[in-house]
């Protein structure tokens, strides 16, 4: 197809279900904005951050951890790629393998948050407390995006509609966007070792 | 043309029904805050910041103007009445994003209205 023949196609609808996922995202992006900004703002008031007594926050498997969570990116653009082909075989795969990385990221999550509360209680000083709200609610949002990948995996395994197809576009988007704040949380979590 | 010049018009409805008031209340947070920094600043001496005054004019014109992007999202649902989200773009696009904007900026007014009053009501300069 020619430059000039491609340039004359309307451009392609997004549907309800992207755009619907897009403001929900937008909302998100606020709301981690506002955590993070708050992080920052106690940071550059306190002298010494962490606070005496709090152990500076760990490097390697924060880090570490992240990474795998952000590679998950490539089955999730993967099956949705795949449903657009009427793949399903091939996107259920993607999923799945998807979802078994993202659940051990949160089990593993979960392990160091509960580790932590143990050894400086989010009571304890406003450090304490912006990191777990902050670390909470990106656990959280991890948390929904397994919920959307099961439910996808359990619609799927009776066939793939528009509907679905639509579903696994919007759900890959919304893991796109987790992986994005996953970096900005793990930045934020890591930043007094800078 | 007309029909051209009517589409543009409910796009601009649409836009401005669905992020005008969110738009709103960040600016209304990021100049009340840069207001509050400048009143608790050295240079306050010179400037004398009122803070209060900042922050019911802030809120003042944001609920202004998130009823504006309310009252275009409430014209453009009685003009998408007969439309279902499920209808092909725009015009199911326009109706779903209407009844979000409509329910979402009943939120922002709210959002605006505790975020000026929480401002007015605190007293700024004190350690965190």
């Amino acid at each position: 197809m020619s430059a000039v023949a491609r340039s004359e196609q309307p451009p392609l609808a997004r549907p309800n279900g992207w755009w619907g996922m897009a403001i929900f995202v937008a909302t998100e992006a606020t709301l981690f904005g506002t955590i993070i900004g708050t992080y920052f703002y106690l940071r550059f008031n306190n002298l010494h951050w962490p606070p005496p007594g709090v152990p500076e926050p760990k490097l390697t498997l924060p880090l570490l951890l992240t990474g795998i969570l952000v590679a998950t990116s490539v089955p999730m653009q993967f099956a949705a790629s795949a449903a657009a082909k009427g793949r399903l075989s091939a996107a259920r795969a993607a999923l799945l393998l998807a979802v078994v990385v993202q659940a051990g990221y949160l089990g593993m999550q979960l392990h160091l948050f509960v580790h932590d509360v143990h050894e400086f209680p989010p009571s304890g000083s406003a450090y304490s407390s912006a990191y777990f709200t902050m670390l909470g609610g990106h656990d959280l949002h991890v948390g929904l995006g397994i919920l959307l990948n099961l439910w996808l995996l359990l619609r799927t395994s009776t066939g793939l509609t528009t509907y679905r197809m639509n579903a696994i576009r919007a759900t890959t988007f919304y893991w796109h966007f987790i992986n994005i704040l996953a970096l900005c949380v793990v930045g934020t979590q890591i930043s007094p070792r800078a | 043309m007309r029909g051209r010049g009517l589409s543009i018009d409910a796009e601009f409805l649409q836009w401005f029904g669905l992020l005008g008031a969110a738009l709103t209340w960040t600016v209304q947070l990021v100049v009340g805050f840069g207001v509050t920094l400048a009143r608790c600043g050295a240079a306050n001496a010179v400037l004398g910041v009122d803070v209060k005054a900042w922050e019911i004019s802030l809120m003042a014109v944001g609920i202004a103007l998130a009823l504006l992007a309310e009252a275009a999202a409430l014209t453009l649902l009685w003009q998408t009445r007969d439309v279902d989200y499920s209808d092909p773009p725009p015009e199911g696009r326009r109706h779903f994003f209407v009844v979000a904007a409509v329910l979402g900026n009943l939120l922002f007014i709210v959002i605006i209205v505790l975020s000026g009053t929480g401002a007015i009501v605190h007293e700024p300069c004190m350690p965190s």
